[in-house]
């Protein structure tokens, strides 16, 4: 078990004022069987009221408005979190995670590709996840930019490149395809600049989590903030405002243990 | 009836005044034409519609059970086995955005319209339920209205059931889930197909009329805006399908659609009617098992029979459809308003074997159903009295109790051939008299 300290900014600049801003947030990590929320707090800049409510997939929601001009949106998720090793999430299964959604739907090629990979029926889903997981791996190129947040599994195949967000959807499309329930997941990871995805499976009445993208199960390095079929379920940030603007977005991320704090690490963002 | 006939001409006039119109879609190219009236009604004995009522109220009872079942944690017509899991989560109207959150009252489906025939046996079959947002009500309404005008010793002379109390029915609808505000119809604008409805029941309903720019989103409560300030609403009766209706979840392209409105709802701050993800129930693939779960729901044996439908996901029915495909009408499940749909017989036969190759890839797609040969009714085609095919749509509204509004939308095609009556396909409407 590991007591993670995650604090998570993304800074939004828009070159004209924007009003009426209508903003949903999914950057609040909830309590469940992997891990325990001890702290967690969202904070927005301009300062208006925060409203919080679970999405049809039990995240943690905050949404708002933002009813004036302004020219910057500054969001923070920061806290403390106790991450289990046992990488096991008890919940009931909502079979829909077992069927194919917009980005996860594989392709022609995608089925000729599963085919060929060699999961046996009556597999253990864990069994299944380690081979598909395998097969992704040697097949897709880690590329930054290759792809952008509406690139589908399908398309991302094709290019035999991606990032973590491709690895993840060809992972679960071809986990589907097999017949076992597998969802998407987004958070932080100890050592990483960005937000990260990775999938989870379901077996045993738990799911369980594996990141396509480093060929791995999923350690207590990982903090979750939510989970879906796929990323458009999970954008941490959806909005909407009045005005012609472009706009331009910084994130910063730290995740550490909390060990290192008191090995005397500064907490250089207070 | 013959005094109306008279003066068919003259009210058709005065329902092309009042913008009775309808939107049709073909090759890509939108197309408002008037939806023809014809003078002759449809008439539906007390004794008639007295059963038909019944069946109606069991019907729709059945699928919000149904709703609110898969919506809620159990799930349990699919644990046991009723309904098969993938004609649940595979169906387009879907919404895992809905799981986990009761409307207010628990109630989904609040109107709904349920799409039947009678065959040449007087018996009736239900064809389709529409439990999303079903339109029409507003032209028996407008059209009883015009006739009441040019006739009114037809009515005074006859016994028929006044259905002007639509507008009431709507409100106490609006009013029972209502969570504290104004009761308000969302309309996409005054280009939509369906405007004029949409104004007719705010007024008769005595709602807000709204378009998307006047409702607004603050502190998790939806509220309407104008120039004398801005009022909570408490119920919202949209008239905007579900994918469209919030940026923030569903199509972010959206831009008929009120941000954070379906946050509002999921908090418990504004009923909306109907609830979004209806569309699970009223998929042609669902359609087959209503029939089961008034059974598992109520635990009555359904009072109105569904066309017979054969489903080539069980491979029994698969076999069965494939031998006398040219016999049934095969529907895509994913295709609506008279789209998707195909008359075997109609099929040449390489065309017939593509179908079946269709059906053999993807089963689930698909549902055949033996062709009713239903009831024509008689009407005036250019001066002539002809008979054409006609459907019958009535409306259930639910609120403490669930009632059949009794009036209904009878559509008729004008096409001797057709079978296809949904107003998207051309064709006209009836006034439907239900007698005391």
């Amino acid at each position: 078990m590991k007591w993670l300290f995650f604090h998570y900014d993304t800074f939004l600049e828009f070159e004209q004022p924007v009003r009426e801003h209508q903003f949903v947030l999914r950057c609040e990590p909830t309590t469940n069987g992997r891990q325990r929320v001890v702290r967690a707090d969202v904070v927005i800049k301009p300062r208006v009221p925060i409203n919080i409510l679970k999405d049809g997939f039990g995240n943690m929601v905050q949404t708002g408005c933002i009813p004036f001009e302004h020219t910057s949106f500054h969001y923070s998720s920061e806290g403390e979190v106790f991450v289990f090793e046992n990488n096991r999430d008890e919940t009931l299964l909502n079979p829909v995670f077992r069927y194919p959604s917009s980005l996860t739907k594989a392709s022609p090629d995608m089925l000729g590709f599963f085919q060929g990979i060699g999961v046996k029926k009556g597999e253990k889903a864990c069994d299944a996840a380690e081979i598909v997981m395998d097969a992704v791996g040697k097949h897709f190129e880690y590329i930054p930019g290759s792809t952008d947040t509406s690139t589908t599994a399908a398309q991302a195949f094709d290019k035999k490149a991606g990032v973590c967000q491709d690895y993840t959807h060809a992972f679960i499309s071809f986990m589907r395809l097999a017949g076992y329930p597998a969802r998407y997941a987004n958070g932080l990871l100890v050592g990483e600049g960005a937000s990260h995805a990775w999938a989870e499976i379901y077996e045993d009445g738990c799911w369980i989590g594996f990141d396509p993208t480093r060929n791995s199960q999923v350690s207590d390095d990982y903090l979750r903030f939510c989970v879906g079929r796929d990323f458009d379920d999970c954008s941490i940030e959806r909005g909407v405002f009045f005005g012609d603007s472009g706009q331009r977005q910084t994130v910063q991320i730290k995740v550490y243990e909390a060990s290192q704090v008191k090995q005397g690490q500064s907490r250089s963002w207070s | 009836m013959d005094e109306l006939i008279k003066h068919a001409g003259q009210i058709n006039q005065q329902l092309s005044r009042y913008g009775v119109k309808f939107g049709i879609y073909k090759n890509g190219r939108f197309n408002e034409r008037l939806f023809p009236f014809d003078a002759i009604s449809r008439v539906v004995s007390a004794e008639e519609w007295r059963r038909l009522e019944k069946g109606l109220i069991q019907r729709v009872d059945a699928l919000n059970a149904f709703l609110e079942d898969i919506y809620g944690s159990k799930k349990s017509i699919i644990k046991d086995n009723v309904v098969p899991e993938e004609f649940v989560y595979l169906a387009s109207g879907y919404l895992p955005e809905c799981e986990g959150y009761p409307p207010p009252k628990g109630i989904y489906s609040h109107i709904s319209g349920i799409d039947l025939v009678q065959d040449k046996n007087g018996d009736w079959f239900v064809l389709e339920d529409n439990l999303r947002i079903p339109s029409g009500a507003s032209y028996p309404l407008i059209a009883r209205e015009m006739c009441r005008k040019c006739s009114p010793e037809t009515f005074r002379k006859k016994k028929i059931v006044d259905n002007r109390n639509y507008g009431a029915l709507l409100r106490e609808v609006m009013g029972f889930v209502n969570t504290g505000g104004a009761n308000v119809i969302l309309t996409p604008g005054r280009y939509n197909a369906a405007y004029f409805e949409h104004s007719l029941l705010a007024e008769m309903s005595q709602a807000i009329l709204a378009e998307v720019g006047d409702l607004v989103v603050e502190e998790n409560i939806l509220y309407y805006r104008s120039y004398d300030g801005k009022q909570r609403v408490g119920s919202v009766y949209r008239r905007i399908s579900d994918e469209f209706i919030d940026p923030l979840y569903f199509k972010r392209e959206s831009l008929i659609g009120v941000p954070n409105i379906m946050s509002v709802y999921r908090s418990g701050n504004v009923a909306m009617v109907n609830a979004p993800g209806n569309g699970v129930a009223d998929d042609k693939g669902i359609y087959y098992f209503v029939p089961k779960m008034i059974k598992y729901y109520l635990n009555e044996d359904p009072i109105l029979l569904n066309a017979p439908t054969y489903l080539p996901f069980y491979e029994g029915d698969r076999k069965f459809v494939l031998e006398n495909i040219e016999n049934l009408v095969i529907k895509d499940v994913a295709e609506a308003g008279g789209y998707g749909v195909v008359f075997g017989n109609s099929l040449p036969k390489e065309k017939l074997a593509e179908l079946k190759e269709k059906i053999l890839e993807n089963p689930r797609r698909f549902i055949a159903q033996e062709v009713i040969d239903f009831k024509g009714l008689p009407l005036m085609l250019d001066g002539k009295r002809v008979e054409r095919k006609a459907d019958f749509r009535a409306y259930v509204l639910t609120a403490g109790q669930t009632k059949v509004w009794p009036s209904g939308l009878t559509r008729f095609s004008t096409d001797p051939a057709s079978f296809i009556v949904n107003s998207s396909q051309g064709g006209g409407f009836k006034d439907t008299w239900v007698l005391c």
